[in-house]
């Protein structure tokens, strides 16, 4: 297990270009932005680095590597397993670090302390989308590879924003927010307890499948 | 050290069927063509593809009750895979060391460096040669007791090929190990293998030792008229060629003693599986 965290820490410092260029796109929209721009700030940064354990995937089976890094004392449940541990680590790391960033930048530029408040409530949200979008997207990418892995796992999350997009012009999106603030405001501690609840159920489905797809497999 | 009987494997245009042994201390080659179904051998072996019948040993363990203790002790070189191309040479260096207890670091850079293979450079830029060479390395690298090479030496010049083989005679003296290599280069195998297997289109055409392929072993060539009134009792495929016919025999003291006016040419690997394959049998 430590040997794949290695080798996928790794492929990740090997892509430090593409890393520090995400990077300084946050920087940026941070020193040009305004407080509403946070919670987009902390999706994009959670949002690409949880995206690279897909990465990881395909790189891995770079030139049919899978069935070299196979032959290696790994059993492919220790793989996966693995590949789950990496992308907790990089969506809580990158989720922790652009938190960290945006109340740096709060402090610097004196923001109110209400939306800083209104930030810390609702930055869990962003950290439960990315783990939801790994969720489904890790068994899909095991199964069908990059390829066709990104055009589904980007697919079903267009098909997501543009349900919810619809579904809150149909409905009254003003009552819905107000009962989410509600909830928010009353029973903040059991929001989060729910929403952490339902990733590890939601994970552990998806564990399950992605392990089912890997014995299946044939390199 | 490896042990397959019966194993039956079914793609929709290839049927493979193999019974196979390596024993300890020994090299044992499995030559066959392009498509004879090697690689899908050493992919079965090594658990990767799944076959639908029979029975593999490891280390004397069914192959479900191999552990990555186990597997430890192998040394693995496939022909078409290798590390990712991301990574690059020193990103390789804690991996193996993490992964193997008994991976020997100042070895392998040692050697790294003698064959000029470049630390920071990723491997997706490497020549097939570099590729080549950093799969023998690390399959090398650990003390396995088991190595299975598949087409290690494709893609590299003599010299480094040279260097290979005698990595791999100093592999064998402790006595205890084992290699299971394929190549397509038969002259290294004649001069490291203790026995071959022969395969064509998934099925067993022949195993047998190198010395009784040396000593036993010739190709007669006859012409049309001679092959009338030869003995072929001991002939085990033809070939007619434009000046009667080639004949492969697994006795050629026989007709060494028997018919002395006969051309009786010492076999290598290449004739014989030429035979094997494009012969008819008598």
């Amino acid at each position: 297990m430590k040997a794949l965290l290695i080798k996928d820490w790794k492929l990740l410092k090997n892509q430090g270009g593409y890393f520090s260029t995400v990077f300084l796109i946050v920087i940026m929209i941070m020193c040009i932005g305004s407080a509403d721009t946070a919670g987009f700030i902390i999706s994009y940064m959670t949002f690409l680095f949880s995206v690279f354990v897909l990465s990881t995937l395909s790189y891995d089976s770079y030139d049919n590597g899978m069935a070299f890094l196979m032959s290696f004392p790994v059993d492919r449940k220790t793989y996966i397993a693995e590949k789950y541990i990496f992308a907790i680590f990089l969506s809580l790391g990158s989720w922790l670090a652009s938190i960290l960033l945006r109340l740096v930048f709060f402090f610097i530029f004196q923001t109110p302390e209400g939306d800083v408040t209104e930030f810390i409530y609702s930055s869990p949200m962003f950290l439960m989308m990315a783990l939801i979008f790994l969720g489904y997207s890790l068994p899909i990418h095991l199964k069908y590879g990059s390829e066709k892995g990104n055009i589904l796992s980007f697919g079903i999350l267009g098909a997501a924003c543009f349900g919810t997009f619809l579904f809150l012009r149909i409905t009254d999106s003003t009552e819905l927010i107000r009962l989410f603030q509600n909830i928010t405001d009353k029973d903040f501690g059991s929001l989060m307890a729910g929403m952490a609840g339902f990733c590890i159920i939601f994970w552990g489905i998806s564990y399950g499948i992605s392990l089912r797809i890997m014995v299946k497999k044939e390199f | 050290m490896i042990s397959l009987r019966n194993i039956e494997k079914t793609y929709s245009n290839f049927n493979l069927h193999c019974d196979l042994r390596v024993k300890e201390n020994r090299i044992t080659a499995l030559i066959g063509p392009n498509g004879a179904g090697k690689s899908t051998t050493f992919k079965i072996i090594l658990g990767l593809i799944r076959p639908e019948g029979g029975w593999i040993e490891l280390f004397g363990k069914r192959c479900e009750a191999v552990t990555a203790q186990n597997k430890a002790q192998m040394g693995v070189v496939l022909s078409d895979s290798c590390f990712s191309g991301y990574l690059k040479i020193k990103d390789i260096i804690p991996v193996l060391a993490e992964m193997y207890t008994e991976f020997n670091k100042k070895d392998f850079i040692g050697k790294c460096e003698k064959w000029e293979l470049p630390f920071d450079k990723k491997l997706k830029e490497f020549s097939t040669g570099m590729k080549a060479k950093l799969k023998v390395l690390s399959a090398m690298s650990h003390n396995a007791r088991l190595l299975i090479l598949d087409e290690p030496t494709a893609g590299l010049d003599v010299l480094a090929r040279d260097d290979i083989l005698d990595m791999m005679r100093e592999y064998m003296i402790p006595g205890d190990r084992s290699i299971l290599i394929s190549s397509h280069i038969s002259k290294d195998l004649e001069e490291l293998c203790d026995d071959f297997y022969l395969i064509d289109k998934g099925r067993l055409m022949m195993h047998e030792e190198t010395d009784v392929l040396i000593d036993h072993y010739g190709i007669i060539k006859v012409t049309e008229e001679q092959y009338h009134t030869l003995d072929l009792s001991y002939c085990i495929r033809k070939k007619r060629e434009p000046y009667g016919f080639c004949l492969l025999t697994d006795q050629k003291q026989f007709y060494q003693e028997n018919a002395s006016e006969l051309t009786i040419e010492r076999c290598n690997i290449d004739n014989i599986m030429y035979m094997m394959i494009k012969g008819d049998t008598i």
